[in-house]
């Protein structure tokens, strides 16, 4: 069979020297779906550990781009740092109460956090990271400029609309002050 | 009580010293140099805004058709003239209710010396268009 790829290969690229194969795999394997979730429930019920070689094969069974072992544990070492540190704090029941005489409150017993509270925080953070770009913040300095634009011109309307005001007042004034009335008691 | 004397003559004087007011006040807010000032700086700074984006490098130049930007300005007119109408009617409408029912003197120059432009509405007939007129050419 691979003789026929190379022959197919052959009629459609020049130059090739490494050609691809036909291989079968195993008789009986289990499914990609089976053997995740087998590996999926070691993990959460705490049966095994996942090491950075273990990593490799779950990225091999997975069809995942393959990373070495260093860059695997890098990325591990940023994962943890990344993380927020919960630190037990230990509750010293010899210490006196503080001079308030406020009841100590029970400190609670330090959470490990669960897969998507972790997820959670990491987004947070790399919002924090970011920075607007130079385009964003140009954009928005332009919108800007041109809102205190219009709101300075408001203001030249604003004392117009007064003066008008005013000879409105005015002129109802001198119109009510010239005009002929009667005493009504 | 001095109450005001229904005169008709009086009236029409008055009606028109207003009118004239409206007028002098529409010439300086409508088809104003203001108003072309206004729409001037809406399309240049967004055409700029657009334009020099160095980011975006581009090599075209955004052309606004007048036409568009005509029919902003024609919303600005419309709000404006709206606005100025609304109010000088009432100044009108009080002084025909004032005459009509001869109310008292003092009453009519009290509700005369309170007269004001409502500035929420002004402030909005004022600044809708060219801001649409700027987020048009921005994001059309």
């Amino acid at each position: 069979m691979n003789q026929q790829i190379k022959e197919l290969v052959d009629m459609n690229y020049n130059g090739i020297e490494k050609y691809p194969t036909l291989v079968s795999s195993e008789i009986g394997q289990t499914s990609m779906d089976e053997n995740i979730g087998a590996i999926n429930t070691a993990v959460a019920g705490g049966l095994i550990n996942l090491a950075v070689d273990d990593e490799i094969v779950i990225r091999n069974i997975l069809k995942l781009p393959s990373m070495d072992r260093e860059e695997i544990q890098k990325m591990r070492d940023e994962k943890e740092a990344m993380a927020p540190s919960v630190v037990e704090v230990p509750v010293d029941e010899k210490k006196p109460a503080p001079a308030e005489n406020k009841p100590t409150e029970p400190v609670p017993p330090a959470k490990k956090l669960s897969n998507v509270e972790e997820m959670v925080i990491e987004l947070a953070e790399e919002d924090k990271k970011k920075v607007p770009t130079k385009r964003e913040v140009a954009f928005t300095g332009n919108i800007t400029s041109f809102e205190k634009y219009l709101e300075g011109k408001y203001s030249e309307v604003d004392s117009i609309i007064s003066d008008a005001e005013k000879e409105y007042r005015d002129a109802l004034l001198e119109l009510y002050d010239n005009s002929e009335s009667t005493r009504v008691d | 009580m001095t109450c005001l004397v229904y005169n008709k003559t009086r009236i029409t004087a008055g009606k028109n010293k207003i009118a004239k007011i409206t007028a002098k006040l529409e010439k300086k807010l409508i088809d104003s140099e203001l108003q072309n000032e206004i729409f001037d700086t809406a399309k240049k700074d967004a055409v700029a805004t657009m334009t020099k984006n160095e980011e975006m490098n581009l090599s075209w130049s955004l052309d606004v058709p007048q036409g568009q930007v005509n029919t902003f300005i024609d919303g600005y007119k419309s709000n404006m003239q709206g606005v100025i109408f609304n109010e000088s009617r009432r100044v009108l409408e009080n002084i025909t209710l004032n005459y009509g029912s001869e109310a008292s003197i003092d009453l009519a120059k009290k509700t005369a010396s309170e007269f004001s432009f409502n500035r929420n509405i002004l402030a909005l007939s004022f600044v809708t268009h060219p801001r649409a007129l700027y987020k048009y050419i921005i994001y059309d």
